[in-house]
């Protein structure tokens, strides 16, 4: 019932936002199958409905670049044939409860290949509905945020992710400096991509998809703190992702430094080291942006 | 406003040039994708590994399947038969860094799959149900080295009552002990003719013999940083099946700090694929720049299990010049491990030549012993060899070389071995005569 409700609230307020340049995507949580042979207990049940009710706002929280979302479980009044039918993407969640656990398999149909293919399949144990939560997040949405949007890449093009730069403190840093790390990480991630997003200097090659394209810090613990980094194992072999890493230089106080590395999924080129001042971030986004086209124009 | 400098970029135009000329070549193959190296289980693009759906075999033990535990294992039997082909390729792509393809159609006498891509690997899993005793997952990994096949295998045990988070963790620990394996098996070529190095080195910490200096410090942390990537670059051009891992920059940071003891380093190589590995030292030589040292940890090497490779003085510590540092240090990293490991069918075909003092009625092709003519009469190639012994100590390592060469004149086969193994090994191997 309440995904129904979400869905529809979702679905009223994204047509109203619909973008004619944007693609559609759509996201359908399917019911929750019962194992037959070792059927769950109310208690197990419970959890995981509430686990993948979590999912689906999780799912309405994400921004992808260039989509417009739909989520909906299906039988649903708001995803009708005529939606489906207009759907880029289309990602299928089907879950499966037992009294051994969830299974989650996560499937995507394609709309200009015209084909369905697996994204992840993963099992959870039931037992700390808090840690269910997050797992399932962390376990179903950043493959499907990575393939959706190298999907959105025109023929000829190539994917370029601007990703996280990630905040590292030295054991035994005190949180003040662990904050102020994470804040300046979070300021120049959002900064640099999209920096370069509205860089005219890598369009004819590269399609630049942010995977940072907002300053919320909440988003950026989750993404750029919380995961396993760096992002490499969602990328297709093709794809070329941007990151970085923002840290104290050895020996200067508090002064951090930020590396840059070029990353596809079987290497990694660092390719900049740069000490940054947090109050003059502009010069160093700069530096950066010419940096990243000096190495990837005309490769 | 002013902002502060890029550290290592105090002269934009010049450093820029400079930079992009040396970035080039590793930059050109980075970004147009470096050609897949398919077949082999070391290097990038995608591996295709051949492998079916498993199957669940019969209680071989005679085990009662009745009861709350017989029907417990054949539902996780069938969870695993679900699950497990997923499983070990994910678990496959995390611990050989590269994206696994599997394909469920394949040859397994050609090593290729039926739409004629070479494959890395082949992976059969079968699942024993033995009721109330539990589940046996066994995976049998096959992989080409060479010119024969290598098997290996791994088990896992489930209990009837396995939960779905401990089936995760177990099926997940399975995959990468898979991962390992193949890795293992594909790293130990026994027919090589030379062994040179294969296989995964995973590049340690750089770390500063002075602490307190702090540009000493940077350029440590630099050179732990881009070594790798410079590294496999130098691997690939002199045509060796290796590739050299880094440590990600987050362990890079918070691990390779001079303050970590060395247990701290030691404890990092838990849980990765490596065959060996490298690691270093940087220290100042003011006022003509830094000396990095490098060294190797290889458990299949004679003479301990840390041995140097080589030092390298790097001038320019602003502004290293990785490719020619990691060229110079797989130049001696080929040397070195060439010297310690010549192949042992190398040896024995130097050592029969040695012993052998055919003379001039058996001697094959006496027409070529034309550099000490006398030792067709005088123990044939046992003289010849000590001559060659002579040489080599001398440092003639060609000559020495040369009159090998002749001994074996009746059997190319043995040439060819000796040749490959290079003049510089040969001539080592002879100097420990």
């Amino acid at each position: 019932m309440l995904i129904s409700a979400l869905v529809w609230f979702l679905f009223c307020a994204a047509s109203e936002l619909a973008n004619a340049d944007s693609r559609l995507a759509i996201f359908v949580i399917e019911p929750i199958l019962l194992e037959a042979v070792e059927p769950p207990s109310n208690e197990q049940s419970r959890i995981a409905q509430e686990a993948l009710e979590s999912l689906a706002i999780e799912l309405q929280r994400l921004t992808l670049e260039g989509h417009e979302l739909l989520i909906g479980s299906q039988p649903d009044a708001a995803l009708d044939a005529t939606q489906f039918g207009q759907a880029d993407v289309v990602i299928q969640i089907l879950p499966k409860v037992g009294n051994r656990g969830l299974i989650v398999e996560s499937t995507l149909y394609d709309k200009a290949s015209n084909s369905w293919a697996p994204l992840s399949r993963r099992i959870f144990a039931l037992n700390e509905e808090a840690k269910l939560k997050d797992a399932l997040r962390d376990a179903i949405l950043p493959p499907i945020m990575i393939r959706v949007a190298e999907l959105a890449v025109p023929v000829g093009r190539t994917v370029l992710f601007a990703d996280c730069l990630f905040p590292i403190t030295e054991p035994g840093s005190d949180s003040d400096l662990q904050h102020e790390l994470r804040l300046v990480a979070g300021l120049f991630s959002e900064e640099y991509g999209t920096e370069l997003y509205n860089s005219a200097g890598l369009e004819k090659q590269f399609s630049i998809a942010r995977l940072v394209p907002t300053k919320d810090q909440k988003y950026f613990s989750w993404w750029c703190v919380n995961l396993e980094q760096p992002h490499l194992r969602w990328l297709q072999k093709n794809s070329i992702t941007l990151f970085g890493y923002v840290y104290r230089s050895p020996g200067s106080g508090r002064t951090p430094e930020l590396s840059l590395v070029i990353g596809r999924r079987d290497r990694q080129m660092p390719v900049d080291t740069v000490v940054i001042n947090p109050g003059n971030r502009k010069p160093i986004v700069d530096h950066m942006i010419e940096t990243i086209e000096g190495k990837l124009n005309g490769m | 406003m002013e902002c502060n400098r890029p550290r290592f970029a105090l002269s934009p135009s010049t450093r820029r040039i400079i930079l992009r000329a040396i970035a080039f070549a590793i930059a050109a193959s980075f970004i147009c994708g470096a050609a897949a190296q398919q077949g082999a289980v070391f290097g990038s693009g995608s591996l295709v590994v051949g492998m079916t759906s498993p199957a669940i075999l019969p209680d071989r033990l005679g085990a009662d399947a009745s009861g709350p535990d017989g029907s417990s294992s054949a539902v996780v039997a069938q969870t695993v038969q679900e699950l497990l082909p997923d499983y070990l390729r994910r678990t496959l792509e995390r611990g050989l860094d590269r994206q696994v393809v599997v394909t469920g159609s394949y040859n397994s006498e050609q090593f290729t799959s039926t739409d004629g891509r070479p494959l890395g690997a082949i992976i059969e899993s079968t699942i024993a149900n033995d009721g109330v005793r539990g589940i046996r997952v066994t995976t049998k990994i096959s992989a080409r080295v060479g010119t024969s096949t290598v098997e290996g295998s791994e088990v896992l045990l489930l209990s009837p009552r396995t939960d779905y988070g401990q089936l995760d963790e177990k099926m997940t620990d399975l995959g990468m002990r898979t991962a390992r394996r193949l890795a293992q098996m594909s790293s130990n070529d026994a027919q090589a003719v030379t062994k040179l190095p294969r296989g995964v080195v995973r590049f340690y910490c750089v770390r500063p013999t002075d602490t307190g200096d702090r540009n000493l410090a940077m350029l440590a942390r630099r050179l732990t940083i881009e070594l790798p990537a410079a590294l496999t670059e130098a691997s690939n051009k002199q045509g060796l099946d290796m590739v050299v891992r880094g440590l990600e920059i987050r362990e890079v940071i918070t691990l390779c700090d001079p303050s970590m003891t060395l247990q701290g380093a030691g404890d990092m190589t838990q849980g990765r694929i490596e065959s060996f590995s490298w690691d270093g030292t940087v220290s100042s030589q003011r006022p003509s720049g830094s000396q990095l040292s490098v060294r190797i940890s290889d458990p299949n090497l004679p003479g301990g299990n840390y041995r140097r490779i080589t030092q390298i003085l790097i001038k320019d510590t602003a502004s290293p010049a990785m490719s020619e540092i990691a060229e110079k240090i797989v130049a001696e990293f080929i040397k070195q491990y060439q010297k310690t490991t010549l192949a042992s069918d190398v040896k024995s075909h130097i050592d029969w030549s040695i012993r052998d003092s055919t003379n001039q009625n058996k001697l094959d092709c006496p027409e070529k012993y034309t550099e000490v003519p006398q030792c067709v009469f005088q123990g044939g190639r046992a003289c010849y060899s000590r001559e060659a012994i002579v040489r080599a100590k001398k440092g003639d390592c060609a000559g020495a070389m040369r009159l090998m060469l002749v001994t074996q004149c009746h059997n190319p086969t043995a040439q060819q071995s000796i040749k490959a193994a290079g003049e510089p090994t040969v001539c080592d191997y002879l100097k420990s005569k």
